[in-house]
């Protein structure tokens, strides 16, 4: 587990690649206070320094001789190369190696989310691993998932634009309406946790939760196969409305 | 880093007088109906006040509301004193859902669209480029009257918006579709809205071309780009922002209002289209290719007011001049190429990601140079701390704790956690609220003695700037704090969800320094009004500087200048060791023996 700043301000993260976030963030603010701590000091420092005594005159420059140029433009790019560059370099990292490294191997779960104002419809495929046939698992504003394997969601909104916040994971996605997002975690620990939405999408946005439930993988097998059942008895296939899934994208 | 002997003053070039100019700068007689001289005025001084009081109108609505969202925020279900009652008697006091979301999209979009705009480029604008430069008013002033005008008709149908059924706009400042559309948004107030934002945004064009045009045509001879005051550099590339962007937000909103008034669906999809369709997302595009140059638009005038203010008060020429001007310039151009990292979790091709990432970073490299440049000015001054200069140190302070802020949200991975947080409204509030307030206030307080002829008091000042600062940068840097620990933004009730209660003392915290931030807001408005009444008289110029609206009475004649100056030195020509007796040198002012050469009109 890593170890981070202030860790009674936020929420404890479950996920394999939180901490890319959490790395990139720390990091960038110890740069930033180093920077600002600068810039504050030289503020208070020159505003005590050189105020206005009697007597006391200015000195007349414009700072356009060379050395003044050489100085600014070499500052200028000490903070682009220790700042900039690493941050873009660390973050090229972090989405070649996870955010957009779509899992791909068998035991990864596929989840369908389809949220609305003001829930989260969400979707197994069921045995026979395709979406939008009368196995499928459908549940509302609950999200069950093995611990110790990838977790790969598609979403697409049916009427506004959400967005999929799972702060334990430090994860975002939006769901937009008309086409197929994609995202993916993976947990570590078993527990609950809270869905939220993170894209205002009417006023009762503040309301929007779901469950995120991480179980172990035998206690997830046997919900799912409970699921399984009461779908297959459930199922109507004059209710169009029951079919929102759709065909999976990888 | 160079010393009197290494710097001399700006030689003398040949100063050419084209025949078009004399041509162009009549006097007109001054008008003498009550309508035509303080309403639909033609005079820049004039229209500049107009901006000015609509700007501050606006100001104090959109302060409230943020005073009565910070209520909610911290003690919800609690009625808001006073106002509550006022507002929603129906309700005991208390801020419903659906008005929480009304205002703080009214409060946005008041702020940026009707109080900043207004304050520092429609009154500022306005007011500083036609002196600054040396001419007798703007190259189009009816075109300006009518700005200002349309100005109005946007600003009415945003205040009609709050009385019609189901209230004013609700969808977040940038109305995304599909909430936008009548998908999310029923009622007239969106169509209002929408109505709005385009006569403010066909304002804007008009003010745009105006101001570029005045600033490359009606310079004083010998005004050379770079001999104009930096808060005209500022001005000017905020214009060509607006006239090049603007219009892609009057585009987006334009489909918008076809999609809800006629029933094309360019924004549409999900369960609401039957057959065809469009994209919301191409929404967030056409917006953040505004969005992103407007944050600019916005910062840009604050900072060349802050360049010169900061040169002023250190009674030293600004450090690297022509570096600034230009870092100012090439920040223009680069916001225009970054605006994707507004949409990173969108689900946007990763490529573009990427690409939106990288080029974002390069913002650095000029602020930095500005940055150095500003506490280059500063270094071996003399400084005085008069009110303008207070303001003028709190923009550079909270602009750099907002400025670096942005760097976790430039990254995507890092983005991903803090995207729609509350890490974000502290980031854009330091920015484009804190740093252009900031601003503006001292710009207000620098002048008001040319504006109106008196003197603000400079005790009541120095209050209202500690009373500002301290509150706001707790206010702003509380909302970076909730937002690491998962804050999302425009929660009616954040204590909905169980992961964010720990964050109440924190919320508390921020409310009470925000009502602070307000109540001392009445320091400035008894300040400004009485001053305007009973201020003391001010004289030419009172700061004891050199830039050209100083060398004419306070306040200025209708025509500005009887005679069009001749420029000779840059705008801050302070302690130039030819002058003596004084540590200011007006930019039209000779040197004794100094060589003059005035070209052939006509050349």
């Amino acid at each position: 587990m890593h170890h981070w700043p202030f860790p009674w301000l936020t929420t404890v993260d479950v996920s394999r690649d939180g901490w890319r976030a959490e790395a990139l963030f720390w990091y960038t603010t110890l740069l930033c206070v180093i920077a600002f701590a600068l810039v504050a000091f030289a503020l208070v420092y020159s505003s005590w320094k050189y105020r206005a005594r009697p007597g006391g005159k200015a000195l007349y420059t414009h700072g356009t001789d060379r050395k003044s140029f050489a100085v600014t433009g070499i500052l200028a790019a000490i903070v682009f190369v220790t700042i900039d560059m690493n941050l873009v370099r660390v973050s090229q990292v972090d989405v070649k190696e996870y955010t957009y490294n779509w899992p791909t191997s068998p035991d990864t779960v596929r989840i369908e989310v389809m949220p609305q104002q003001w829930a989260w419809n969400i979707r197994y495929a069921g045995p026979d691993g395709v979406f939008n046939t009368p196995d499928d698992v459908v549940t509302l504003n609950e999200m069950r998932v093995p611990v110790g394997r990838p977790v790969m969601l598609n979403l697409k909104a049916k009427d506004v634009i959400h967005s999929f916040y799972i702060p334990n994971f430090r994860l975002k996605q939006d769901a937009n309406p008309g086409y197929v997002t994609r995202t993916w975690f993976q947990a570590l620990q078993p527990g609950n946790f809270e869905i939220a939405c993170s894209q205002m999408c009417g006023w009762a946005h503040y309301k929007m939760k779901g469950d995120l439930i991480v179980q172990s993988e035998a206690d997830f097998e046997r919900w799912m196969k409970e699921g399984v059942g009461d779908a297959k008895r459930r199922f109507d296939p004059a209710d169009r409305e029951q079919l929102w899934g759709w065909e999976w994208v990888q | 880093m160079g010393d009197a002997t290494t710097s001399k003053p700006a030689p003398i070039r040949h100063l050419h007088v084209g025949p078009e100019f004399h041509a162009e700068q009549h006097i007109h007689p001054e008008p003498t109906s009550f309508l035509r001289k303080y309403v639909f005025s033609m005079d820049h001084k004039v229209i500049a006040k107009q901006f000015l009081w609509y700007g501050l109108f606006f100001l104090a609505v959109g302060g409230a509301m943020a005073m009565m969202l910070r209520w909610q925020i911290a003690y919800p279900g609690t009625p808001f004193p006073v106002l509550g009652q006022l507002i929603w008697p129906q309700s005991g006091g208390v801020m419903p859902p659906q008005s929480y979301a009304a205002f703080f999209t009214m409060h946005g979009t008041l702020m940026i669209f009707f109080a900043i705009t207004p304050i520092l480029i429609g009154a500022f604008g306005n007011f500083l480029i036609p002196l600054m430069i040396g001419a007798r008013d703007m190259a189009f002033p009816t075109l300006n009257l009518m700005s200002f005008w349309t100005n109005v008709v946007a600003g009415l149908c945003m205040i009609v918006s709050f009385f019609v059924p189901m209230g004013a706009a609700a969808g977040g400042w940038q109305s995304y579709p599909t909430l936008s559309t009548l998908v999310g948004s029923p009622g007239h107030g969106q169509t209002l809205w929408i109505l709005g934002i385009f006569f403010t945004g066909s304002a804007s064009i008009m003010g745009a071309v105006n101001y570029i045009t005045t600033v490359v045509r009606l310079r004083a001879p010998g005004m050379g780009y770079f001999q104009m005051p930096l808060s005209v550099w500022g001005i000017w590339l905020t214009a060509i922002l607006n006239a090049l962007f603007v219009p892609v937000l009057a585009a987006g909103v334009l489909l918008l209002f076809l999609d809800r008034v006629f029933g094309s669906h360019f924004f549409l999809a999900g369960a609401a289209i039957t057959k065809g369709g469009g994209d919301p997302v191409l929404y967030q595009h056409l917006f953040w290719i505004f969005g992103h140059p407007e944050v600019y638009i916005l910062i840009l005038p604050a900072w060349g007011i802050v360049s010169d203010l900061l040169s002023f008060f250190s009674r030293k020429p600004a450090f690297g001049y022509k570096a600034t001007a230009l870092s100012m310039s090439v920040i223009t151009l680069l916001s225009m190429a970054v605006y994707g990292h507004h949409m990173f979790v969108v689900g946007m091709s990763p490529l573009l990601s990427q690409g939106f990432m990288t080029l974002t970073m390069l913002i650095s490299i000029p602020s930095a140079v500005f940055f150095l440049n500003w506490l280059g000015t500063m270094w071996r001054g003399s400084i005085r701390f008069a009110t303008p200069m207070l303001f003028s140190l709190g923009v550079v302070f909270v602009f750099g704790l907002g400025g670096l802020t942005g760097l976790h949200l430039g990254a995507i991975s890092s983005d991903i956690y803090l995207h729609d947080s509350y890490f974000v409204i502290g980031h854009f509030h330091l920015t484009m609220a804190a740093s252009v307030l900031l601003g503006a206030f001292a710009a207000i307080y620098f002048w008001f003695p040319k504006m109106f002829g008196k003197m603000m008091n400079d005790t009541l000042g120095k209050w209202h700037f500690w009373l500002t600062i301290i509150p706001i940068t707790i206010v702003f840097c509380g909302m970076l704090v909730v937002g690491y620990g998962g804050m999302q933004r425009r929660l009616y009730n954040y204590e909905a969800y169980e992961f964010l209660k720990h964050l109440h003392p924190i919320n508390v915290w921020m409310t009470r320094a925000a009502l602070l931030l307000g109540a001392s807001q009445f320091l400035f408005v008894g300040n400004f009004l009485s001053s305007l009444i009973s201020g003391k008289k001010a004289t030419e110029n009172p700061w004891e500087v050199g830039t050209l609206e100083w060398t004419i009475p306070s306040p200025p004649p209708h025509h500005n200048y009887d005679e069009i100056p001749i420029v000779l030195h840059g705008p801050h020509e302070f302690n130039n060791p030819a002058v003596a007796g004084k540590d200011w040198l007006a930019q039209d002012e000779p040197i004794d023996d100094e060589p003059v050469a005035l070209g052939a009109v006509g050349s």
